[in-house]
């Protein structure tokens, strides 16, 4: 059965393959060295993650600020082809939630977007999403902060 | 069945896999016995491994060490440091130690990175 999606669990390093058995997709945790199946899932967590950082060495006004923010979102193995639009998306929407909780200038010096894959079931199916955003102004006065939302 | 967020909000905070990021594809002797002496250094530490997996990445390698025991967040930072991870993860770990709830979620071994100056 020829695999039609393969990507690797960013918790464990183990393998995530899809394939098509009996006309149905079928998700499977694999050892990637072995090639023997661990468990089977009806889906995995895409995650997108963005990170801004402007440092007291380099902050001007005393404005320094360190910032971290990844949205979460639950996509089914019938809907695996379209895991790289809603990794677009859920992008477009961490950089709008930055923009909106810190301003357009800290959005758009945001310095990193990186994608995650995780075997794990959460509450929140695509195109609904969770956000977790910590920020820090180097002061010890961390923020936690979490929400709901849709693409 | 707890789902993945009330897990991440209920557990404890304890992690079992060592993250690392090697930024080079070293010839495979020079890989092996960089894999043997992180396990090295994890024994020395008090850990076992119990397995090791590796992924090409980017501009290298990701390798996730599973241990034998949970480690508590600064733990996990220390041995990921310790056993060489890139300096920059190194870094923003450090800069999330005052965070109480989500920090451990930041630990990020990407499966895709791009930078937001590039097309996306």
């Amino acid at each position: 059965m020829p695999v039609t999606y393969r990507s690797y669990d960013a918790e464990t390093g183990e393998e995530i393959i899809i394939f098509i058995r009996r006309g149905r997709p079928v998700g499977m945790v694999r050892d990637y060295i072995t090639k023997r199946f661990i468990r089977g899932f009806n889906g995995f967590t895409v995650q997108v993650a963005l990170l801004f950082e402007y440092p007291p060495t380099e902050a001007r006004r005393d404005n320094p600020l360190y910032v971290d923010i990844k949205l979460s979102t639950f996509v089914g193995v019938d809907e695996v082809e379209k895991t790289e639009d809603i990794e677009v998306a859920l992008g477009d929407a961490a950089r709008r939630k930055i923009e909106s909780t810190f301003g357009e200038v800290v959005s758009r010096l945001a310095k990193i977007v990186g994608v995650e894959h995780k075997v794990e079931i959460t509450e929140d199916v695509y195109p609904e999403y969770h956000w977790y955003l910590v920020w820090h102004h180097y002061k010890n006065d961390e923020r936690e902060d979490e929400g709901t939302d849709t693409t | 069945m707890m789902s993945g967020r009330m897990k991440e909000l209920t557990q404890p905070e304890t992690y079992r896999v060592v993250k690392l990021d090697l930024d080079v594809v070293p010839p495979d002797d020079w890989l092996q016995e960089w894999i043997e002496t992180r396990k090295n250094i994890l024994f020395f530490a008090g850990y076992e491994v119990t397995k090791v997996r590796m992924h090409p990445s980017q501009h290298g390698l990701h390798f996730w060490f599973h241990l034998d025991a949970n480690v508590d967040y600064d733990t996990l930072m220390k041995l990921q440091f310790l056993c060489g991870d890139d300096h920059a993860r190194v870094y923003f770990g450090l800069q999330r130690r005052g965070f109480k709830r989500f920090r451990g979620m930041f630990n990020i071994l990407f499966n895709r990175k791009w930078r937001l100056d590039e097309d996306v």
